[in-house]
């Protein structure tokens, strides 16, 4: 499907609507339920204290924004990343960039240092080193190896989550469950300035990456494609893993791994619009929000009053997904 | 005529062993060129230097007399369009939006396709008859219909000069000669300048106004169909015994392999 403008603005327009929807019926939805009157209430200002005022505007909704962020910006760099590495696989999760990001700010925390933004800057490193390692094992003669490139992800992720174990079992109980939670993914500490620097880091990535839309559906083909049709294949490959690890970076620095959503987003919207970048990324930076809005819910209220990980849930998912996919490729490379 | 591909002393190496070897020849606006040789003489590398792919190690490449280092990829995409051979896709795509690349180097970054480039799509795909398969998806498409969809990609981009690259691998002989003879109208009507590698000498014979014949990456020699096609050279550049004489029907050069 060829995108056009009027295709664009009718599907931003309703999944935009969808999100809107799903915004409000997590905001009612958890171990309190709130009665739509009062969100009316909240809504309007004409309640604004006491405790459903506070659950709702303290508690709920930057944590609810906060899942839609990660989740739109996760889907984005696996949009970015399965077209650039040509592997319908690929996602930060996957091929451990998530668990390299997760790595760095461990150590920040580790070395006890407190410079502002530090955390955000050692998980940027990580995910950085983390992507140049996989990358550079899984070159193989006229390119990378769809398998090897998966492969390497899984080792450097089983080493990762080994260092992380590893500090787990030997750090002080206080750090403790801040780290284990890191692991799955935690949203529950979702604070309205980071939600503030999240949807700014987001927004110019976003635009960056989109800049280069119809670049993503040609690089998707092969890069020898790339430069027939006069793309600097190079330098645009270069940028977009760039802003692929800055946006992971921040993700994990703010809500740990949470796998998979990178996968199932990304691939669910090429389904429903086709694979032209110019509606895919629009559409799953929107549906990723949709997405992680849900599989939180979900996380907060199905062992309620005790909660989820919201990457448990990510995982029961997309696991099965990954299996599914990567059957559907392999009975395309028999072709 | 002024020359619109001109190579000088072009070498070039993927290692320490030169592939291409003090390579010069010039193309005219218009000609039909076939590449020939054996597997491993060089021919797709130099299809690769000819549209700045790969970069020469040492020799310079001209178009239209501008060296092509000096030339943008973009404005390099405008005039050379490339049929490479068949890419494995990893993607859903449809045939339209295959072919609706080629209009990619006329395109700003956010722009849309407008209507001109819908035409010209659409136009690219009525000449390689493939527009009853427009919408399908190119997992669905058989070899032959595949191929052909990627020459309407490559005549999208409006191109004064195709490199193609062994366009009639994989295809059945109605198809090899379909494809033929629609690059041979593409040169003839548009002006188009050709310039494909060829296994078959035979159709190379027939449908080249000049034959490149290479060997261990030095031209072997150059010249129209009755002049390289003959059985000293392909017994020597081959390294195997033919036998050659003259198509009756179209009064060129036609190989026979020799069997026991």
């Amino acid at each position: 499907m060829i995108a056009t403008r009027r295709k664009l603005a009718l599907i931003t327009l309703g999944l935009s609507i969808i999100f809107v929807l799903v915004l409000v019926i997590s905001i009612l939805l958890g171990t309190a339920q709130i009665p739509f009157s009062d969100f009316y209430d909240i809504l309007t200002g004409r309640l604004s204290h006491g405790a459903a005022y506070s659950i709702v505007v303290q508690i709920r909704l930057p944590r609810i924004l906060m899942a839609a962020l990660v989740g739109g910006a996760l889907s984005i760099c696996g949009v970015v990343m399965q077209s650039i590495l040509r592997n319908p696989l690929a996602e930060p999760f996957v091929l451990g960039l998530s668990g390299g990001a997760a790595v760095g700010s461990i150590l920040f925390i580790l070395l006890g240092l407190s410079m502002a933004g530090g955390s955000f800057f050692f998980s940027f490193a990580g995910a950085t080193l983390t992507l140049f390692v996989v990358l550079v094992l899984s070159k193989s003669k006229g390119g990378f190896s769809t398998t090897r490139i998966i492969l390497t992800g899984v080792i450097v992720n089983a080493f990762f989550t080994a260092f992380i174990m590893f500090v787990i079992v030997t750090t002080s109980d206080e750090l403790l469950h801040a780290i284990l939670f890191w692991l799955y993914g935690d949203l529950s500490g979702a604070a309205y300035v980071n939600v503030g620097i999240l949807s700014m880091v987001l927004f110019l990535s976003f635009g960056a990456i989109y800049m280069f839309s119809r670049y993503l559906n040609i690089l998707g083909i092969n890069e020898e494609l790339g430069y027939q049709l006069g793309i600097e294949v190079e330098r645009v490959k270069y940028v977009l893993l760039i802003l692929v690890s800055i946006l992971t970076a921040f993700t994990v620095s703010l809500s740990g791994i949470i796998g998979f959503v990178g996968l199932i987003v990304p691939h669910l919207m090429r389904m429903a619009f086709g694979g032209d970048h110019r509606l895919l990324l629009p559409a799953s930076l929107i549906f990723g929000g949709i997405f992680m809005m849900l599989a939180d819910t979900a996380a907060r209220t199905i062992i309620s009053p005790s909660e989820l990980p919201v990457g448990v849930v990510t995982a029961f998912l997309g696991a099965p997904f990954f299996l599914m996919l990567m059957f559907r490729e392999n009975r395309r490379w028999i072709q | 005529m002024d020359s619109i591909i001109k190579v000088r002393d072009l070498s070039f190496a993927y290692t320490d062993e030169l592939v291409l070897e003090e390579i010069s020849f010039e193309i005219l606006p218009g000609e039909f060129v076939s590449v020939i040789g054996p597997n491993g003489s060089g021919k797709t590398t130099l299809l690769k230097l000819l549209y700045g792919y790969l970069s020469p190690l040492k020799g310079t490449i001209y178009l239209s007399n501008t060296p092509i280092k000096k030339i943008t990829r973009r404005d390099l995409a405008k005039r050379i369009a490339v049929v490479s051979q068949m890419p494995r896709f990893h993607f859903e795509l449809t045939a339209f939006e295959l072919v609706m690349m080629g209009r990619s180097p006329y395109m700003g970054l956010l722009a849309f396709e407008a209507k001109e480039d819908f035409e010209i799509a659409g136009e690219a795909m009525a000449l390689t008859d493939v527009v009853d398969f427009k919408e399908r998806n190119i997992f669905s498409l058989s070899g032959g219909e595949l191929q052909r969809v990627l020459i309407a990609r490559a005549l999208a981009q409006k191109p004064q000069i195709m490199l193609l690259d062994e366009p009639t691998r994989y295809l059945d002989i109605k198809h090899q000669i379909n494809v033929c003879r629609l690059l041979k109208r593409m040169n003839k009507d548009r002006g188009i300048t050709i310039v494909s590698v060829f296994h078959d000498i035979n159709l190379a014979s027939y449908f080249s106004d000049r034959i490149i014949v290479m060997k261990e990456g030095r031209i072997h020699g150059i010249g129209p169909p009755g002049e390289v096609i003959t059985k000293e050279t392909l017994d020597l550049v081959y390294g195997c015994h033919v036998f050659v004489d003259e198509n009756p029907l179209i009064g060129r050069p036609r190989v026979t392999l020799v069997g026991e």
